[in-house]
């Protein structure tokens, strides 16, 4: 039986797609059978930034609606034959979607599968609850700015209230540049606040919006530090002890950008 | 002595010596009467019994016990141990007011409020409240809104807003965090942060 993770975040544009897509391709490249399952329902995007907006027949919604079984709405990744997207409706809202019946195929759905990540819409409604649901864990995503970090604080209260086993933190768009001309929140501080075990920290790159606009999913593409970052995360959460990456300021000139941590 | 039992005010507080003249049944009695006639006096007390030769077997203690919770009374029996009760007197008089615990960080959108005190083991969040009619102690930082109506301490205080009754905080100290708690308390108009425990110096 696999575990149902959301990944949430309360503020919207933090990177919870992103990373929903990219640690989901990392896990399924250290060979786990993985699910991720677009919530934005109204608003989907996890189908576009996979390149997969044209082989996307069912969605969720249909199968909460009756219209078609739950494999047949699953769409299966272009390089991966262990990695799959239920993708969600663009026709209906969030206020259409019933919390239980999506509480009952997430859990016909995890008994296929070691990982089943949720991609949470932003906000704290019903769209925000019915990812949260099903979880029995959950990713929060911050960026390393106070609005990210006030919101998250809310989230992380009210995930607190549900019962949530384990929840771990995510800061992306990490820049060691603007921390230190402290233009940015550092990462000890976001952590000390928020006071939750810190699983991963992805630095800004200008390559991950890139491959989303071609439709490629960066840790299947290209390799460079954000991708080291997300496979790190993905790692961490099947048990390996690594250490984070040193993520030194861009130094102008020959030197290299980055050295691995001790 | 010719009462089954003496009251005698120390600087330690109320002792109370047995008289083994006196049966038990009519020590118990003495007791209760005299704790009933001055119920208000002794109510919140803490007192400490001396045995004085009588034995305190565990039926004894136990008498002993259920009497003097009737009265919300806190005793030692000297050389076998502290009963303490914090009930409320049978006539419906608090010696204290209640006080809460509350075992985690007070996260964003989290408003605790109460008519005593409160403890919290954590943090009080840039989006959280703590509102408390006695004293708010915190095993943690302060970064929301509290506000109290005797005293706050804490292990910093970088407030939102902070009230202790009605005055509000300005907010002159530096924000920091200490190793050890300061207490936030109205001194002249102001509300004012010191090192818990201050004692005055011999500086003129």
């Amino acid at each position: 039986m696999g575990r149902v993770i959301v990944v949430t975040s309360g503020k919207g544009g933090v990177g919870k797609t992103t990373i929903t897509a990219n640690v989901g391709a990392s896990l399924a490249k250290l060979g786990k059978k993985v699910v991720v399952v677009d919530m934005d329902i109204g608003l989907r995007n996890l189908d576009v930034v996979m390149g997969l907006e044209n082989r996307v027949v069912y969605n969720i919604m249909d199968i909460a609606e009756g219209r078609c079984k739950i494999n047949q709405a699953l769409v299966r990744e272009k390089h991966l034959s262990n990695f799959f997207l239920l993708p969600a409706s663009q026709m209906h809202t969030k206020e259409d979607v019933n919390i239980e019946t999506v509480y009952e195929i997430i859990s016909i759905i995890k008994e296929s599968f070691d990982y089943v990540l949720l991609d949470s819409p932003a906000g704290i409604e019903n769209g925000f609850k019915s990812a949260v649901a099903p979880a029995e864990e959950a990713l929060i995503v911050v960026t390393p700015d106070v609005s990210s970090v006030r919101d998250a604080d809310r989230v992380i209260g009210l995930l607190e209230n549900k019962g949530i086993e384990g929840i771990s933190l995510i800061i992306n768009r990490y820049d060691s540049t603007l921390v230190k001309k402290r233009k940015m929140l550092d990462k000890n501080d976001i952590v000390d606040v928020l006071g939750l075990d810190l699983i991963g920290v992805v630095p800004e790159n200008k390559a991950v919006i890139d491959s989303e606009n071609r439709g490629e999913i960066l840790v299947l593409t290209t390799n460079n530090v954000a991708t080291k970052a997300f496979e790190n995360i993905a790692r961490r959460m099947e048990g390996e002890d690594v250490p984070f990456l040193n993520l030194v300021p861009e130094k102008r000139g020959i030197f290299s950008i980055f050295k691995r941590g001790e | 002595m010719e009462q089954p039992a003496i009251f005698k005010g120390t600087l330690e507080g109320i002792t109370v010596i047995l008289n083994p003249a006196f049966s038990k049944s009519e020590i118990l009695s003495f007791l209760e009467k005299t704790l009933s006639e001055r119920k208000v006096f002794f109510s919140g007390a803490n007192i400490k019994v001396k045995p004085n030769g009588i034995d305190m077997n565990e039926e004894t203690i136990k008498e002993m016990e259920s009497l003097f919770k009737r009265f919300g009374i806190t005793f030692t029996i000297e050389g076998i141990g502290t009963f303490a009760h914090k009930e409320k007197i049978d006539n419906g008089e608090t010696s204290s007011q209640e006080t809460i615990i509350i075992p985690h960080t007070i996260r964003s959108g989290q408003i605790i409020s109460h008519n005593g005190n409160i403890v919290i083991l954590g943090d009080i969040n840039e989006g959280g409240e703590v509102n408390a009619s006695g004293n708010i102690y915190v095993f943690g930082v302060i970064r929301g809104i509290v506000s109290a109506g005797e005293s706050i301490v804490s292990l910093g205080f970088t407030p939102l807003r902070m009230t202790i009754g009605k005055i509000v905080f300005g907010n002159e100290s530096n924000a920091k965090t200490y190793r050890k708690p300061r207490i936030a308390k109205v001194e002249e108009g102001k509300i004012v942060i010191k090192v818990l425990g201050e004692k005055k110096s011999l500086r003129r």
